[in-house]
């Protein structure tokens, strides 16, 4: 054993030499010191080059430097970009939000703080001050929100031919969704539900009738704050709760367990961890739970193939993350990081840019209409970038598809403005002390998803020792730290 | 042997032989290791591994003092428990079975056959398991059906997937796995076959007194590399084909340590993930050694020459 | 006793018949899902036999076939060269290591062995192979790291070491380098151990999809099995993101037949390539009756 002793003491001084050397040499930059790196999610479209020599036209000009875009597709780009940051690669911007979350890049010192760049640069000046507060992590930024429809409400939604045919009343349960002050009105919401649940269980006994995607009784009432814990959406309690501890998580619990046992719920949704996975299965559900956006309407005629009756079951409302699913953020290792904050305002203010960015080349890859509507021309090289444009920056730049209505931006745009706004915008809980609770929590709610979100099993079986689990787990000691900061936040 | 000797020239050319291959190992093995240290901190992408925050055996203990510390202790170790025994003895028994067949191109054909699974991914094979087991439209309950019985939903019955798992971890990989044993029969000396036969030795005999022991060497091998990893459980099987042990409920048989801590941090991964991922690991490995270094002296006893080092 | 020879046979093939249609079976439900239509596999799950039958998943993967050849192209040449040069420079450690009398030798077992138990991680590695050898979006890195497996190593050393020392001893009289007695005498009588480590490392290279996941962002590069991979994980990405309404429209996805027949693809090629190893199975036989 004494030679395997001196084996291991030799490798590890070698392995250590070997490391720090390495960490000395570091790595040069591939390309030139005049282009900015940026990477987003997605496949690579074949004619990025070409598109992108184009927007350089613009670009170099406004700002001395050449832009060079790298895809990474969606499936990776998560753990890509992780590895990238950990290993202190240059880059100068990134997309940042649902995939490569922001938050967390902040918490691990992954991005550049660019909160004087953003006044310097006017940048702040370009979006309504809500998406910034969103951003800003104890007082400052690390990312710009892409603008874009922030304020979905949750919704229902249905075949036009089917609720006529069994006469469904959706204003109905929209008024009753959307006024409920307390308890009690969620009760008499909840009971319209059952009705119309009952009504397209009877008369399509072939559909699954509902997706329990969104919670139908908290989600229209209540924001997320951190794991299991809530706070109201309309601002009469600054208290945060605790999902099942409220009158409405556990009804809400109760009642999946209802809907489930009567076959409204898909059976096999344990298994399968959620409803729809494809357009194919949103059509085998009658009742859709979903979220409503202006131009919602004719893109749902397209996936599911019929006219739709919403219930919006909430006014528009900006959570306190909800503008941060699509960010860009600079890179903490960039080196021309005011230059990136520059070409970010770029494509906030300058329409053609964006468009190029977004569509390609006008006549190559896109056609414009009379009515200033544009087509894709189909393998064109640069496809399908543009539907998803809130990759790049203000989405309400890009050029209308055809089958888009002429002010859908300005009716989005209407309703971000006129939302009602989270009192915990801008509120960022430090977690680094309640790490482990977190961590535990996470795995308890984990292991009752099926039970609590799905409806599969009796609620009185279970909830004591979900409760007691949690409780363990730390909930509480969660909740009150959480909310010391709340209320500090607030007194701020 | 074990005389103490002067290294000669065959042995400069012995050692010359493992110089190439061990720089490799070097490179891409104990360099990363330098990392390990991240399990002794709260990493940060910005200070980077050495000069991030230590934080002692904390990480350690936030794993250790969790609620479910000997629930998952125990489904990693009793499942791969199982792997291993079962894995190994349908392997080998396919081998020798194999071994006995004397027509050439039926082992070609049988062999192909048994190792098409091994080329499914875990998330391929969790449609398959689910093609199989779902409620609904499962083989498995049409089966049932026909002898009257109710459809059961297995993803609901933590006590079926031990089982379940096992069949499923053996048929994905015996096809693999007996190639090997295979192999090694192939190399055993003709001759002793011819002798057992002249002895009047029958099939059984000839199995058992020369065609098993044969195979011992191998067979301690490998199972000493794979108790050095009973900790370590494969997340792609665990978490993937139990569907996310089935939105929770079948948590109290499938919940391992691997799975526990991709869940710990897939909401909250700015929570240290990184430094209490790797003290897991650092602690899967040294509770590893020490089984390896265990087993590996139990087999010497029996045998001076089994044993890997 | 010919007669009793012939039953057992029968027995033993009929006995694999019907282990390996157990075996195929769930194998076979994929094929079939992949000739499915994706509606009525949503209707009735999966079918021993298609009905009807539907090719439109293969269809829409060689609709653009491009990638797909590309990738083949990709992982047959890093599996083949990691083959090659994997079976060579294991074999060139494992024999000093069946050497019993070679000093170190422990030594050298168990820094090889120290490597599948104790690994830095994901980071550090990363930062080796990108920062520092700049390996990240070469063919390279399929190659490279994992060449050397503890596993096969001594796999091949116990093979090795049961090869009858007189045979090597007579080399030795002769005046034979140990070179020459590796690749002169070892090698040439390790045929089945060799195939079948050649074996394993080429069809765990062939089933390779983390590294493209780490280290491969150049679509041109990607492996067979990433691209699968890659399908399927664009659709969690959207489950798991249900909730956010951004990705609502993310643009469409492919069925999940289009995913099974994927499977199908990435697994074909690579099972004509197994009786072609078989062979020297078959050859161990003679060389082990010669070798008496």
């Amino acid at each position: 054993m004494s030679k395997i002793k001196k084996v291991v003491s030799l490798v590890t001084s070698l392995a250590m030499a070997g490391a720090v050397t390495a960490g000395l040499t570091g790595c040069g930059d591939s390309k030139g010191e005049d282009t900015l790196l940026w990477y987003v999610f997605g496949d690579k479209p074949a004619d990025l080059d070409t598109v992108l020599a184009k927007a350089n036209e613009i670009i170099e000009p406004e700002i001395g430097m050449k832009l060079d875009m790298q895809y990474i597709d969606s499936a990776s780009y998560t753990s890509k970009m992780k590895n990238i940051m950990a290993a202190h690669e240059k880059y100068d911007l990134a997309f940042t939000g649902f995939v490569n979350p922001y938050q967390e890049a902040v918490a691990l010192g992954g991005l550049y703080d660019i909160t004087d760049l953003v006044k310097e640069t006017g940048l702040d000046k370009e979006m309504p001050d809500f998406y910034l507060d969103s951003a800003s992590v104890d007082g400052r930024i690390y990312g710009i929100p892409n603008v874009q429809v922030v304020s979905n409400p949750v919704s229902i939604c249905m075949d036009k031919s089917l609720a006529e045919e069994i006469g469904v009343d959706m204003k109905a349960i929209e008024d009753a969704a959307q006024n409920a002050k307390n308890f009690e009105d969620v009760k008499a919401y909840s009971v319209l539900l059952d009705d119309l649940f009952a009504k397209v269980h009877a008369a399509r006994p072939d559909l699954y009738v509902m997706n329990p995607t969104y919670d139908l009784l908290i989600d229209p009432f209540y924001e997320q704050v951190v794991s299991e814990t809530y706070i109201r959406k309309d601002g009469s309690s600054d208290e945060i709760v605790i999902d099942m501890e409220t009158e409405e998580g556990k009804f809400s619990a109760e009642k999946l367990n209802e809907w489930f046992n009567k076959g409204y719920i898909r059976n096999d949704i344990s298994s399968t961890g959620t409803a729809v996975a494809s357009n194919e299965e949103w059509r085998k559900i009658a009742v859709r739970s979903t979220t409503w956006k202006p131009g919602q309407d004719a893109y749902d005629v397209e996936r599911y193939g019929e006219e739709q009756v919403y219930a919006k079951l909430c006014k528009p409302y900006v959570g306190r993350t909800s503008a941060l699913a699509t960010m860009t953020s600079v890179g903490a290792d960039s080196k021309h990081p005011k230059e990136a904050v520059e070409l970010l305002k770029l494509m906030n203010t300058n329409k053609e840019l964006f468009n190029i960015i977004c569509w390609g080349i006008e006549g190559t890859h896109y056609t414009v209409a009379d009515n200033g509507h544009i087509a894709e021309v189909e393998n064109s090289g640069y496809n399908g970038i543009g539907q998803n444009a809130w990759r790049f920056g203000n989405q309400f730049n890009a050029l209308l598809l055809e089958n888009q209505e002429d002010d859908t931006w300005e009716k989005t745009e209407q309703m971000n403005n006129d939302a009602i706004k989270s009192k915990m915008l801008g509120f960022v809980p430090n977690t680094d002390v309640i790490t482990n609770e977190l961590a535990n929590i996470t795995n308890v709610a984990d292991e009752y998803k099926a039970k609590r979100e799905f409806g599969t099993i009796e609620v009185s079986k279970w909830d004591k020792e979900y409760a007691d689990k949690l409780d363990k787990a730390g909930i509480h000691k969660v909740r009150d730290e959480l909310q010391k900061q709340y209320d500090e936040f607030l007194n701020k | 042997m074990k005389k103490r000797k002067r290294i000669t020239v065959r042995d400069m050319q012995l050692y010359s032989l493992c110089i190439i291959p061990m720089i490799l190992v070097f490179i891409f093995n104990y360099m990363p290791m330098v990392g390990l240290i991240i399990a002794f901190k709260n990493y940060k992408f910005n200070l980077g591994m050495f000069r991030s925050q230590w934080v002692g055996f904390s990480n350690f203990e936030f794993f250790i003092k969790s609620d479910v510390f000997f629930q998952l202790v125990r489904n990693t170790l009793l499942n791969n428990f199982a792997f291993i025994v079962f894995g190994v003895m349908s392997s080998v028994i396919v081998a020798v079975l194999l071994f006995e067949l004397t027509n050439r191109n039926a082992t070609k054909i049988f062999q192909t056959i048994l190792i098409t699974p091994h080329f499914l991914s875990w998330v391929v094979v969790a449609y398959i398991v689910n093609a199989i087991l779902n409620v609904n439209y499962g083989y498995l309950n049409q089966l049932l059906g026909l002898f009257g019985v109710d459809a059961v939903d297995w993803y609901a019955k933590p006590n079926a997937w031990p089982p379940i798992l096992t069949l499923t971890f053996i048929w994905k990989n015996v096809g693999m796995d007996s190639v090997v044993y295979y192999a090694a029969l192939m190399g055993i000396d003709t001759a002793l076959f011819e002798a057992a036969e002249v002895d009047g030795a029958n099939k059984l005999k000839r199995t058992l007194h020369i065609v098993i022991p044969s195979l011992v060497p191998l067979i301690t091998i490998l199972t000493i590399l794979k108790i050095g990893n009973i900790f370590r459980a494969d997340f792609g099987l665990f978490y993937t084909v139990t569907q996310d042990g089935a939105s929770g409920n079948l948590y109290s048989t499938t919940n391992v340590i691997d799975t526990y801590i991709f869940r710990s941090f897939k909401e909250n991964a700015s929570g240290n993930s990184y430094g209490l991922t790797a003290a897991v690991g650092l602690l899967q490995s040294v509770v590893g050694m020490i089984l390896v270094i265990a087993t590996n002296a139990a087999s010497k006893k029996v045998d001076k020459e089994l044993g890997l080092f | 006793m010919k007669k009793q020879k012939l039953i057992n046979q029968i027995i033993l093939c009929t006995f694999f018949s019907i282990f390996c249609g157990l075996i195929i079976f769930p194998f076979w439900l994929l094929v079939s899902a992949s000739l499915s239509d994706s509606a009525s596999l949503l209707e009735t799950g999966y079918r021993i036999i298609p009905k009807p039958l539907d090719l439109s998943a293969y269809g829409y993967i060689m609709r653009n076939p491009q990638q797909i050849l590309n990738a083949y192209g990709i992982t047959f040449t890093f599996s083949v060269t990691s083959m090659v040069f994997g079976v060579l420079l294991m074999a060139m450690i494992a024999y000093p290591l069946s050497r019993s009398g070679l000093k170190g030798r422990n030594a050298i077992n168990f820094y090889l062995y120290f490597t599948m138990l104790f690994s830095g991680g994901l980071v550090p590695t990363y930062i080796i192979i990108s920062s520092v050898l700049h390996l990240n979006n070469t063919l390279w890195v399929y190659i490279l790291p994992g060449l050397i497996s503890p596993w096969y190593v001594f796999m091949m050393r116990t093979f090795f070491a049961g090869i009858p020392d007189a045979i090597m001893e007579s080399a030795r009289i002769d005046g034979a380098s140990e070179y020459k007695i590796l690749f002169g005498i070892v090698i040439p009588l390790s045929k089945p151990v060799l195939a079948t480590v050649a074996l394993f490392v080429f069809l765990a290279k062939w089933n390779d999809w983390n590294t493209a996941l780490i280290y491969i962002t150049d679509s041109k590069l990607y492996s067979l099995q990433y691209l699968l991979q890659k399908m399927v994980e664009d659709i969690n990405i959207l489950k798991e993101n249900a909730t956010v309404s951004a990705i609502n429209d993310l643009s469409k996805l492919p069925t999940e037949t289009v995913r099974m027949a994927m499977a199908v693809v990435a697994a074909g090629p690579a099972l004509i390539v197994f009786p072609f190893f078989q062979k020297y199975f078959v050859k161990g036989l003679t060389v082990g009756s010669v070798k008496g």
